[in-house]
Parts: structure tokens; C-alpha cells; sequence
């Protein structure tokens, strides 16, 4: 509502008043925009302060860009990078994929299906820390893993020690933890397909195949992209798993992004050449998550 | 979301934009998880006209010293101190800090002795304000690590015109001690090791005869893990990492055949899957039988000792550290008390006095009685019945080796430890892994400065 402007209004309180009615949309925003600074903007700010500086045993120097040329024309960021992307790839692929398959079970007349689903998100509200330490105890040799899977394997499997397979058990739990976050957010959109919708498709005849095409999908399709952006951004920077897990090896084969930015915070005390990894990495997501929108169609 | 790591890396710069630092992987000596922040950084004061002191400490052993300075330091030194107990990396983070904007947050600093050669110029010398310290019953060694440049090891460039200062007086005598199971060596008809081809040897059998149970496990994993695990026997086959100059010593043949002892015959006597241990697994593996010998800390003792915890708890012996064709090379460990430099003159004696008090055999006997772990002669020889493996502490402790005193140890460690892990794994060949780990450690020096 707007107060009628009195030409002769005078009181200081009044005017203060007028003051903030005009302004309110500004004051309303403010906390949000006080957290956006705060847990955005401002890290964002001091990383690149810190990323044109270099650390040393004798404290900090201005470097400008030498940071950024300096990590990216060696070979070991780029290495990183690579066995981040392969980490992403497959756990990405197997959570979107089973998690778009469980919540079409989950949508359909399944019994206990509320039972499940609680149980379902379990893994989901565990940390991953924990999580990384629980499939430690599983991949022990001669564990429940190689009973489980030693018929098919022949023995018992090298799951931490062999390059080979080491990536894959950094894949694994990962897919067990976070599989139900797609499987929840997949379900809420199926979910959300009108009844009516449905059935009229039915009594136009459309088959199985064409209703999940053309009356399904349409409505899931931004709910997938969304899902699909986050997995790729959580997966680039998976930490906790490599730490307790692997440590980035053996031979280096799990060596993740995240894995070498530590080392260099926090055990080289290098912030400079820290915060230039943890911004590229955050390019590279943008990057990503930018160009899977657009090939999608999608805006948010 | 994807600010997560980039705020990470930004925020723990920040305070000035000092550096911050988590140092240990899992390796500290004495730094455990657990405790809070039990007190702010305020300047200091004196209450009830008694100076105060203040002490900034690491979790695990810090309650032990907190404890040590209230029921006896305080009356004995007429002070009031004030501890702030911290984990591991929230403590380098703090004292990083404070030494970094050259303030008196703290009078006396704890720290891990890898952090010395970074510390060391921030921290006043000791005897310039107190007498008498009891040096000839402090192990030498524990002396040794405390003192900057450190006597008889390899000195950086930047420190190689400065005469030897006592910085920092030892607080818990850590050192690497060697957990055997007697049941399995007795099945074995072998006696307790005393040299790394006992081990072998006797590990070797147990593997072969023993159902269920391997000789040896090392913590395999990659960086740190594998380096610490390693260190003992390359020191003592292959000599010290480095020369003088900070040449890279261990790409020789010596090094090669120490490197090959200990990824091919100690690996042929190892559990399955050891290129993926950190301690847990090995302590694991001692308490429950299935590893017959390992590499320990004395904090790992509570588990091994533990009836409830440990299904060998009977068995376990705790014997020094075997000895190489070169000497025996327990890795030193020690916590250090330092007095903080840019604290003022009369603080700094009376965080002097409170050392002083700290180092004393009534203080020390009190401290062995509270759970500590103690670094003077006559405190072992008067308590060694205190716990089964002081004995096996005090001989490792009189012979052990410091890890390489450059504030550049955490990256070379790092790159050691990868190649280590990469040869176990049969990545690479053991002599290529030694030659690269070489190159790769000298590149970092050239990088600092070391051989200009």
C-alpha cells in the first residue's frame, strides 16, 4: 500500500519511515545476499587473492599467473584431472542410471515401498567419511566382498592394492551412497505426472515404450538434467573417499584433483597453488554443467 | 556446491593470509582426534598476581601435560597456566598463524619435531633464560631434536650460518617401537627379532607354516603412510636419505637393496592387499594374530594391550626397533615445548621456569604415573615397570633418527611415498622407483634453493 505523500510531512520518523517502505525489497533480500557474500562470493574472492601468490619456506611472494601456467603446463594436474573425469564418468553413468531405474520401480505398485524408500536413503544421511571407512572393512581381504563375489572372481580381489582396480572401489561406494539422492528426485518427478495424463494416453493406445517417451519423460527431463549436474559436480570433487580409501594411490591411480589440492593447502602449507587448482576445478565444473544444460535444453 | 573446495582452500588462508596446514596424514607422533578448543587466544594476563602462561597443546598427550602443569608445574613455578588443547591440524593452523603476524597468543608452543625446521627462527633459545636444565639425564636425541640447526643431520641452506640453539625441550619421547607376537615366533621356534633378517626370516616361516597369519605388515598406502613405514629400514640398511649437500642417498646400491628388502621380501611375508594399509589395518592385524610383527607408535599399545580389544593381548611383546647392515633407525617422534619468541621478556622466563619444571625428574615421575611418556634416563630406569614397552621405547629412543630437518619433509615424503607405493604395487621397477623418487626429491630442492 501506498502512503499518500503528504507535501507538508516533516517528521523525521515519518520520512525514515517512507524511507524504508520504498526500500523494503532490499532490506528483505539482505540476509540472503549478507549468505551469497559470505559463503560465495567471498571465498570465491579470497582464492583468487591467494591464487597469485606462491608460498614458500619463507613466506609468500606475488607469482600474478605463474600459478595458473605453472599447473597448467605440468603433466601432473592435467593426470589428476583425467582420472577425476574417468571417477566422474562411471560413477555418474551408474547412479543416473540406477537411480532412474529404481524410482521407476519404487513408482510403480510395489509393496512396502514405503519401507524401502526409507531404508533406501540410509546411505544417503551417512557421511562419507564413514561410508568410505565401512567399504574399508568390506574390501579386506578375504572380507565379506571376496566371499560375495569370490565365486565369480576365482579369489579374492585386490580392491585397494591394484591400479586396476582401485578406481572402481572409489566408484562403488560412491554409487551406494548417492544412487538414492537420484532415486528421490527421479521418483518426485515421476511422481508428479498427472493421473489424467496418463490414462488419456492409455485410452488413446499408446504402448509402454510411447507413454514413457512422450507423456513420462517430458515431465522427469529437467528433474534428470538437475540431478545429472549435480552428481558430475559432486563427483569432481570427491575427497573424503580417496583419503580414507586410497590416498590417491596405489601408483597414483586414484590420485583425484581434490586429492593433490589438499596436499598442497594442507601439507605443503602452498595456498597459492591451492586456491589455482580449487578455481580451475571450479571452471572446469561450470564448464561441464554449462554445456550439459545447453545440449539438454534446459534452463533453470 | 562447487565453491566447496575453492572456499576450502580460500578460508584456511585466511587470518592475514598466513598458511594453515593439516601436517600428518594419519602419522603425527603423538597428535590424536578428540579434543576441542578448551580455551580462546587472549593476551596475557596475571591472576591473583601470578604471571600466566599460556600453552597451546596437541589432543592426546596435551591433556597429560595439562594435567602435569595443574598438579604440579603451577606450585612449583608459583605461575597459573592456561591450555588450550587442540587437534593436530587446527594446532600447525594456530601456530602458523601466530608466528606469521609475530604475536604472543601463546607462550609456549607444542609442536610435532618435523615442524622445527619451519618454526625453529620464531622460537626464543631456552638457556637464554634458564640454568641448570638437567641435560645429562635427557636422552641426547630428545635433546637433539630440539636444538635448531639440528647437530649431526643435514642442514638447509638458510640455516647453515646459525650456531646450534636449544629451541624446544621434548614433552613426549616418542619413538617407533617393533610389536612382536611371541605365540607365532615360539610356533616358529624363532626368538624375538633383533635385526630386519630376524624379521624376515622368522616372517618367512610364520607366513609358510602358520594357517591365517603373515609375517610382517607395513602401511603400505600411498605418501606418507608407506615413507614412515619404510624409513626405519632404509636408515638403517641404506644409511641417511640424504648427504650434507642434501643429495638424494638412497638411489645407490645400498638403496636399491634396502628399497628391495622391503618391497619384495618384507611384501612376500605381508597380508594380501598391504599396498593398501594404514595403520589401522596393521594394528588390526597384531591384535588379532594375523600380522606376527609391525611398526608401532606407543599410542598403539593401548589397543594391543587391551583384553577387550586385542584377541592376542596375552602374546604381544614390544621389543627396540630391528637393527640394518648400516645400525638400528627407529623413527624419532618427539612432541616439543618451544617458548614463543615475540612473547615478552618476563613471559618468556617464566615459560622458561615452567619448562624447566616440566623436564624434572619429580615432574617427569608424575607425568610416567599420569600415562606420559617419558624421555629422561632416570624416568626409565626408576618406572620401567610401569608399562611393558618402556623398555622397548627407551632402547629405540637412544637410537633413533629424525625424519630429514627441512621444512620441505611433507612434499618430499610425499613423493617418496608414491614411488615406494607404485614399486609395491609392481607399478615400476624397485630401482626406477628409487631413481625417480630421487629425481623428483631433488627437483623440489633445486626448486627451494638447496644447491645454489
Amino acid at each position: 500500500m501506498v502512503r499518500q505523500r503528504n507535501s507538508r510531512v516533516t517528521a523525521p520518523a515519518e520520512r525514515a519511515l517512507l524511507w524504508v517502505e520504498d526500500h523494503l525489497r532490499w532490506f528483505l533480500t539482505l540476509p540472503a545476499l549478507v549468505l551469497l557474500v559470505a559463503f560465495f562470493a567471498y571465498p570465491i574472492g579470497r582464492a583468487l587473492y591467494l591464487s597469485v601468490y606462491s608460498f614458500g619456506t619463507t613466506g609468500r611472494s606475488f607469482v600474478g599467473v605463474e600459478n595458473y601456467i605453472a599447473i597448467l603446463t605440468k603433466g601432473a594436474f592435467w593426470d589428476s584431472l583425467w582420472i577425476t573425469a574417468k571417477f566422474m564418468i562411471l560413477a555418474v553413468t551408474l547412479e543416473v542410471s540406477l537411480g532412474i531405474a529404481i524410482a521407476f520401480v519404487l513408482n510403480s505398485r510395489v509393496r512396502f515401498r514405503g519401507l524401502v524408500q526409507t531404508i533406501g536413503i540410509v546411505p544417503l544421511v551417512i557421511s562419507p567419511t564413514v561410508v568410505a571407512l565401512l567399504w574399508q572393512l568390506l574390501y579386506q581381504n578375504g572380507g565379506v566382498l571376496d566371499f560375495l563375489v569370490g565365486p565369480l572372481t576365482g579369489g579374492p580381489v585386490p580392491w585397494l592394492s591394484s591400479p586396476d582396480v582401485a578406481l572402481w572401489a572409489l566408484v562403488i561406494p560412491d554409487v551406494w551412497q548417492m544412487t538414492p539422492l537420484v532415486t528421490l528426485i527421479v521418483l518426485a518427478g515421476l511422481q508428479s505426472v498427472p493421473d489424467h495424463v496418463r490414462e488419456a494416453a492409455v485410452m488413446d493406445g499408446a504402448g509402454r515404450l510411447r507413454r514413457l517417451v512422450d507423456v513420462t519423460l517430458p515431465y522427469v527431463r529437467e528433474l534428470i538434467v538437475l540431478v545429472v549436474i549435480l552428481r558430475v559436480v559432486g563427483t569432481m570433487r570427491v575427497f573424503a573417499k580417496v583419503f580414507v580409501l586410497t590416498r590417491g594411490g596405489p601408483a597414483g591411480s586414484t590420485n583425484v584433483v581434490s586429492m593433490k589440492l589438499y596436499r598442497e593447502a594442507f601439507r605443503y602449507g602452498n595456498y597459492g597453488r591451492a586456491s589455482t587448482m580449487a578455481l580451475l576445478l571450479l571452471v572446469f565444473a561450470l564448464l561441464i554443467t554449462y554445456a550439459f544444460a545447453k545440449i539438454s535444453e534446459v534452463e533453470f | 556446491m562447487t565453491t566447496g573446495a575453492t572456499g576450502a582452500a580460500a578460508l584456511a588462508g585466511c587470518s592475514g593470509g598466513t598458511d594453515a596446514s593439516d601436517q600428518s596424514d594419519g602419522d603425527s607422533s603423538g597428535g590424536d582426534d578428540g579434543s576441542t578448543d578448551s580455551g580462546g587466544a587472549s593476551t596475557g594476563s596475571s591472576s591473583g598476581g601470578q604471571t600466566t602462561v599460556k600453552l597451546a597443546v596437541s589432543s592426546g598427550d596435551g591433556e597429560l601435560i595439562d594435567r602435569l602443569l595443574k598438579e604440579y608445574v603451577e606450585s612449583e613455578v608459583g605461575v597459573t597456566t592456561e591450555t588450550t588443547v587442540l587437534p593436530n591440524a587446527n594446532l600447525y593452523e594456530r601456530v602458523t598463524t601466530m608466528f606469521g603476524s609475530e604475536n604472543d597468543t601463546f607462550d609456549i608452543v607444542a609442536m610435532d619435531d618435523p615442524w622445527m625446521p619451519e618454526f625453529a627462527r620464531h622460537l626464543a633459545p631456552i638457556r637464554d633464560h634458564v640454568d641448570d636444565l638437567p641435560t645429562d639425564q635427557i636422552i641426547d636425541q630428545t635433546l637433539n631434536i630440539g636444538t635448531w640447526p639440528t647437530p649431526e643431520e643435514a642442514v638447509p641452506p638458510n640455516a647453515m650460518d646459525k650456531d646450534p640453539q636449544l629451541k624446544a625441550l621434548c614433552a613426549v619421547g616418542n619413538s617407533h617401537i617393533f610389536v612382536v607376537n611371541e605365540r607365532l615366533y615360539d610356533e616358529v621356534g624363532e626368538d624375538l627379532p633383533e635385526t630386519w633378517d630376524d624379521v624376515y626370516r622368522a616372517g618367512k616361516k610364520i607366513t609358510e607354516q602358520i594357517d591365517g597369519s603373515y609375517g610382517y605388515a607395513m602401511r603400505g598406502q600411498s605418501g606418507n603412510p608407506i615413507t614412515s613405514s619404510y624409513f626405519s629400514v632404509g636408515m638403517s640398511i641404506a644409511g641417511d636419505m640424504f648427504s650434507e649437500e642434501w643429495r638424494y642417498d638412497w638411489a645407490d646400491e645400498s638403496g636399491v637393496e634396502s628399497a628391495r628388502f622391503f618391497l619384495d621380501d618384507l611384501k612376500s611375508i605381508s597380508p594380501p592387499g598391504v599396498a593398501s594399509f594404514d595403520n589401522s589395518q596393521v594394528l588390526s592385524g597384531l591384535a588379532d594374530g594375523t600380522i606376527a610383527a609391525g611398526l608401532q607408535w606407543p599410542s598403539g599399545t593401548s589397543l594391543l594391550l587391551n583384553e577387550d580389544k586385542a584377541a592376542e593381548y596375552e602374546n604381544i611383546r614390544f621389543v627396540p626397533v630391528p637393527e640394518g647392515d648400516q645400525r638400528a633407525a627407529p623413527v624419532q617422534g618427539n612432541w616439543l615445548l618451544g617458548i614463543n619468541s615475540y612473547t615478552s621478556g618476563e613471559k618468556r622466563s617464566a615459560a622458561a621456569d615452567v619448562l624447566k619444571s616440566f623436564v624434572s625428574k619429580e615432574a617427569q615421575d608424575r607425568y610416567v604415573d599420569l600415562g606420559g611418556v617419558p624421555f629422561r634416563h632416570d624416568t626409565f630406569e626408576e618406572n620401567m615397570d610401569q608399562q611393558p614397552w618402556f623398555e622397548a621405547l627407551y632402547g629405540s629412543l637412544q637410537n633413533a633418527k629424525p625424519r630429514p630437518r627441512t621444512p620441505l619433509w611433507s612434499e618430499i615424503e610425499v613423493a617418496q611415498g608414491k614411488q615406494l607405493n607404485a614399486a609395491l604395487v609392481d607399478q615400476t621397477g624397485i630401482e626406477d622407483a628409487m631413481n625417480t623418487a630421487g629425481s623428483e626429491i631433488e627437483s623440489i630442492l633445486q626448486d627451494n634453493g638447496y644447491y645454489d
